[in-house]
């Protein structure tokens, strides 16, 4: 027999992981001011540890329900931290940028406690419409795109706080510093972010394709002007700026990056404020919990 | 090369597109302006090229300009969303106030993407495109990303086009057996007067709608106080053996059992002091029934089916000719409380008895069915089979013959037509029956058997297997019980995984270390009320949205069937260039299916053109040749 309290009806594997990667949050914030190699291993599993058992839930949730995890807030939420994580754990093989990880895993975080506040926890069943085979590489194409834009946010606010193609000498507190948070001597934030939001962007736009695909066979036709694809369609624009704006001289850097930051902002407002929309009653994308 | 900023490009290409949506309003107000308005919209394009040729070819071609066009379509598109676009006068009202409503449609912002100012916008970007593209020319090697992203701009723009002057949109009503060979033209789906031939007939065979198995839940309102209204519920699942906590009351909440067919069962169970009783069941071909025997007065007898015959229960086995004749003798006792005394005997129809103090009683008629005939106002019986059994009682004084009269019943001993009972008694009345001219069978539990027809001894038998066969039928005694009682059974008699007649769940309700034992039915209308009316629970099924729509269709082309098909959501059919959608049911009519209709010749080329826009970004960033 199990007691069943409603409104921390969730599972116990979500506490778990919210837990891990809470600690895999202070072991990388400490290691950014600490060289010691241990320390920061025990942060890269403990995260990796925290990373499986975030897949984990996706996998029992997709048994439980029958059908792919994707479609209620609490299931696309823990989807999201999870292509978070993953695409921070790519970046990571290549180099040991631990202030990413922080803010990567504290953007995770973010997102499993907005699952945890949210709490629409109930199975819901699929509606006929997303019962397609786009359903799946339409959702994961998104969200891990959304995970390699959520991780270009990090970078890009990191670089408005540091200097174009930073080279640190090691002379101060503060380049030490600086070294080893950012994981080498020598670093070009700007590329970095541009680097990622060219994979968030690839990304983007398969979503674009294969859900106008979908959206032809289910619907009869490849776009509705329903909000959710108007703001995708607003959100591709930031970035088409953005890259175009690397272009117009005077503007690539700082301010080229504001735009990829608000390019965030546009993709979190389109994957979670549809709701607020007063169009939000025509969408057929609208996050449905009850 | 260029040295105007990005602010000149944002403020020119601004004013060209304000004065776009100036041309809107006069599109919508006033027909020879908005030509007016385009025509001096193109003087002024000439005069600049004539004025300044490179000036005006750099000026569209510059990144500059492509990074403000960009940007005011992205904030065209963001109105979009902000304003309810294409939805019925009615709900526009709902939301706004006529005069903004009048703005709005100035502006057709109420249609914004389809709006002229807007489709501006993406053309005089498309133009933009066009001159940054040329721009590159001739291309090298390493430039193929860059004019494939490009180039799929201009491919999804052209077969949006296409799809817009030689799309075809529609929708057919459908109801199984019907065969459409036209449908009606639709826009923003609503219909319209228009139809459209096809040189081909489609044929609804079958539709059928699928549901989700059932999901039964306890659905939880609280409330905080009573004079509010119920939060939104949340639910439980009623499986057998969980609890929830239902935080708001501080209580729990217990699932004792689901029933998905709920059945009370009547049985019988071993009891002090009870009464010798007898369980059967009833076996006719596949149908089963049950039944209790006890032997006391009236409830030791049971008429077979038609009335072939009455089979009466005596624990012990009737030994003398006497016996048999006093249990298979139809009789009538009656039951007369006086002043706390009670007195039961047996009565005869025209005899007359000492009933009270100053009161005797004669016994003046009898009705196995009673009823009144509406004619005559007489009281008459619907049958012969006792199922209302009522008798006559005249009453007369002792001392002074005045006479009353009363209908008393078995089954309603309370109810006496507003007549009383004299000397303040109360009588009750039991009729045993009997049966004429049929056997009757007089079964004891040692298994022995005696047949009696009209008060005489036919035979005498022993069961076998416990059971009495009368071919059509047979009566099994599955168990005797010498001193034994009624026994109420819950029981789930679902017949298979689907079948959820009456579900019913049994809870236990735990507040304040108090439990409280409830149950209720997914039938029931009223909620169950806890907690003094501040929680409220009911069962409920949550699946109750379909899982798939089918519309079974077949094609018919010059008088033959050339295509079977189903039709689903997420699988339309192809034929003759038309593509048809399962997209709507009526709940209320189950022969009723909804089938769209599309036609969009460019569909195929906008594809093209998202395919190239994914390859195209990849080449240019990730290969640089």
């Amino acid at each position: 027999m199990t007691l069943i309290d409603n409104f921390s009806r969730l599972n116990t594997f979500l506490i778990a992981l919210i837990w891990v990667y809470f600690i895999a949050l202070i072991i990388y914030t400490v290691s950014l001011f600490s060289r010691s190699k241990g320390l920061y291993t025990f942060g890269r599993i403990t995260l990796f540890i925290g990373f499986l058992i975030n897949f984990f839930l996706i996998v029992q949730r997709w048994r439980e329900a029958g059908r792919p995890p994707f479609k209620t807030f609490y299931e696309s939420l823990i989807f999201a931290s999870f292509c978070i994580i993953l695409v921070y754990l790519v970046i990571e093989l290549f180099r040991k940028v631990k202030i990413v990880g922080a803010a990567s895993i504290f953007m995770a975080l973010c997102s499993l406690l907005y699952a945890v506040v949210k709490v629409d926890v109930e199975i819901i069943n699929l509606p006929p419409a997303l019962q397609s085979g786009w359903f799946i590489p339409h959702v994961v194409i998104y969200f891990v795109g959304y995970g390699a834009l959520a991780v270009s946010f990090a970078t890009g606010i990191l670089y408005l706080f540091f200097p174009d193609k930073i080279e640190l000498k090691g002379d101060t507190t503060w380049s030490n510093f600086l070294i080893n948070a950012l994981g080498g001597e020598i670093i070009d934030l700007e590329n970095f972010t541009h680097q990622l939001i060219v994979v968030g962007f690839t990304f983007l736009n398969l979503g674009l394709l294969t859900g106008s695909l979908w959206a032809k066979f289910a619907w009869g036709d490849y776009w509705f002007w329903d909000p959710k694809e108007n703001w995708s369609l607003i959100t591709w624009l930031i970035y088409i700026t953005y890259f175009h704006l690397r272009y117009v001289r005077g503007w690539r850097g700082r301010k080229a990056v504001v735009f990829a930051i608000i390019g965030f902002i546009a993709v979190v407002f389109t994957y979670l404020g549809m709701s607020v929309l007063p169009t939000a009653s025509m969408s057929e994308h609208v996050y449905t919990g009850n | 090369m260029n040295k105007k900023s990005l602010g000149y490009y944002f403020l020119t290409s601004g004013l060209i597109i304000a004065y776009y949506f100036l041309v809107q309003l006069f599109f919508n107000l006033n027909k020879s302006f908005f030509y007016g308005s385009l025509f001096v919209f193109l003087l002024f394009v000439v005069f600049f090229i004539f004025k300044d040729k490179k000036a005006f070819f750099d000026y569209l071609s510059s990144v500059k300009l492509a990074v403000a066009l960009i940007i005011y379509l992205a904030i065209g598109t963001i109105i979009g969303t902000l304003i309810l676009q294409n939805v019925d006068e009615a709900r526009y009202l709902q939301y706004y106030s006529p005069d903004f409503l009048r703005v709005i449609k100035l502006f057709n912002l109420q249609d914004t993407y389809h709006s002229i100012w807007f489709m501006f916008i993406v053309g005089f970007l498309n133009l933009n495109l066009l001159f940054c593209t040329l721009k590159k020319f001739p291309l090298k090697k390493r430039d193929i990303g860059f004019f494939l992203i490009h180039l799929s701009i201009f491919v999804i723009v052209l077969g949006g086009s296409i799809s817009a002057i030689w799309g075809v949109k529609g929708y057919i009503n459908f109801h199984v057996g019907e065969t459409h060979n036209e449908f009606n033209l639709t826009r923003y789906d609503t219909m319209l007067d228009k139809k459209v031939k096809l040189n081909f007939g489609i044929r609804l065979d079958k539709f059928q709608i699928e549901y989700y198995p059932p999901d039964y839940r306890v659905y939880v309102y609280t409330r905080k106080t009573t004079d509010r209204d119920f939060g939104k519920p949340y639910s439980f699942k009623a499986k057998d053996g969980e609890i929830y906590r239902v935080k708001e009351a501080d209580a729990n909440l217990r699932i004792v059992k689901f029933f998905k067919n709920y059945k009370q069962q009547k049985g019988i169970k071993h009891v002090k002091n009870g009464v010798p009783s007898a369980f059967v069941r009833l076996e006719q071909g596949n149908t089963k029934a049950t039944g209790i025997f006890f032997d006391s007065p009236g409830n030791d007898r049971f008429f077979l089916p038609d009335e072939e015959g009455l089979v009466v229960f005596k624990w012990k086995k009737p030994e003398t000719k006497k016996e048999v004749e006093d249990i298979v003798k139809e009789r009538f006792i009656l039951s007369i409380d006086c002043e706390g005394k009670t007195r039961v005997f047996p009565v005869e129809i025209g005899e007359s008895y000492d009933f009270s103090k100053n009161y005797n009683v004669r016994i003046t008629g009898f009705v196995p069915s009673f009823s009144i005939d509406t004619a005559t106002g007489k009281v008459v019986s619907k049958g012969s089979n006792p199922d209302n059994p009522a008798i006559h009682l005249l009453f007369s004084n002792k001392k002074t013959g005045e006479k009353s009269d009363i209908w008393v019943f078995q089954n309603f001993p309370e109810f006496s037509h507003g007549k009383r009972v004299p000397d303040g008694c109360s009588v009750k009345f039991l009729y045993i029956p009997t049966i004429k001219d049929k056997p009757v069978y007089i079964v004891s539990s040692d298994g022995s058997v005696i047949e009696v027809v009209n008060g005489r001894i036919k035979k005498r038998f022993r069961m076998r297997d416990n059971s009495l066969d009368f071919g059509r039928y047979k009566i099994v005694f599955e168990r005797f019980e010498k001193s034994g009682d009624l026994k109420i059974e819950e029981v789930d008699a679902s017949k298979g995984k689907n079948d959820f007649s009456n579900p019913v769940v049994k809870i236990e309700w735990e507040e304040k270390g108090k439990t409280k034992d409830l149950t209720f039915s997914a039938k029931d209308k009223q909620a169950t009320f806890l907690d003094d009316g501040r929680v409220a629970l009911l069962l409920r099924n949550k699946n109750t949205d379909p899982k798939a729509y089918r519309s079974y269709v077949t094609v018919i082309k010059d008088g033959k069937e050339v295509k079977k098909q189903v039709i689903e959501v997420n699988h339309p059919l192809v034929f003759g260039g038309y593509y048809f959608y399962q997209s709507n049911y009526d709940p209320k009519d189950p022969n009723y299916s909804g089938i769209s209709v599309a036609k969009d010749p460019g569909v195929y080329i906008v594809f093209l053109g998202f395919f190239m826009l994914t390859l195209g970004g990849i080449l240019r960033f990730y290969f640089k040749m």
